[in-house]
């Protein structure tokens, strides 16, 4: 066994000190590259529950009614609308109560707002049939991150 | 014997990754929605998951299917699972909201009360 890497050929010499640390490198390389997921985490929007089923069939009501003890308050209706000419680039247009909204950022103020006096307020997002759906998603997230304990999106 | 042991790790390697990736392509590649307010999903309890492809098709286990079929199946899982079953949504963004709404209105009809969006955290671009 060879006890001494001052060889006077040198190039073995530093042949057989890399070798065994590129085998370790390589490993670790191929290790990390393995363990690392490429495909991004998929989180989960939980939804608020949504009304008994005998509450939907007595008419075309939206799928997520209010449940009882908040029916007093005023719902939060927020229309969503495509619209192809919007000076900010928006593709959909927002509506709260019929009040036209021009921006989600308003929009974002608007209801958080309301939702700091009361986070209860349910909050009832109607998208038009052609408004893509991550659009409608994007105003029941911030609805949510708002802190609101009540949004529900029309079912039809 | 250090040869070996340097082979059969590699293979150990190896194989713990191939079966990794096989898992992870449980899905179809689908652009979903971006959302600030998603958790991770910890949950054991029984979960049908419904993918709402960019062109408004239904999808349950890869199969394509009609609306009234994926009613169909929403029932026959809660024969099986009852209350306790969850629907997970896995959508486009890009879908058209009335397949969306069609299909929440169907989970209120057969009674599945936890309908939940599977999304994407918010990332820098």
């Amino acid at each position: 066994m060879r006890t001494t890497y001052s060889n006077r050929s040198s190039r073995s010499s530093i042949d057989s000190v890399m070798t065994p640390m590129i085998d370790v490198v390589f490993l670790l390389l191929v290790f990390f590259l393995a363990t690392a997921s490429f495909q991004r985490q998929e989180k989960s929007l939980t939804s608020a529950v949504a009304a008994a089923p005998d509450a939907i069939r007595q008419g075309n009501q939206p799928e997520d009614k209010p449940p009882a003890g908040l029916t007093d308050l005023s719902d939060v209706i927020v229309e969503i609308r495509r619209s192809n000419n919007k000076p900010s680039g928006e593709s959909v247009e927002y509506k709260m109560n019929g009040e036209p909204i021009e921006s989600l950022k308003t929009l974002t103020q608007r209801i958080g707002g309301i939702l700091k006096i009361r986070s209860d307020v349910p909050i009832v997002i109607h998208p038009d049939n052609n408004v893509p759906a991550g659009e409608a998603i994007r105003v029941y997230d911030m609805a949510r991150a708002n802190g609101s304990v009540a949004v529900f999106l029309v079912g039809k | 014997m250090t040869p070996m042991i340097d082979v059969t790790f590699l293979l150990i390697i190896f194989f713990l990754v191939s079966s990794h990736l096989a898992k992870q392509e449980n899905f179809t590649k689908l652009e979903l929605p971006i959302a600030t307010a998603g958790t991770p999903d910890f949950s054991d309890r029984p979960t049908l998951t419904i993918q709402v492809l960019a062109d408004g098709e239904y999808q349950i286990s890869g199969q394509t299917m009609p609306l009234d079929q994926v009613r169909r199946s929403i029932l026959a899982r809660t024969k099986i699972d009852g209350a306790k079953l969850r629907v997970r949504i896995r959508t486009d963004r890009q879908t058209d909201y009335e397949h969306i709404g069609a299909l929440l209105k169907i989970c209120a009809i057969t009674g599945v009360t936890d309908v939940f969006f599977a999304v994407y955290e918010e990332r820098m671009q």
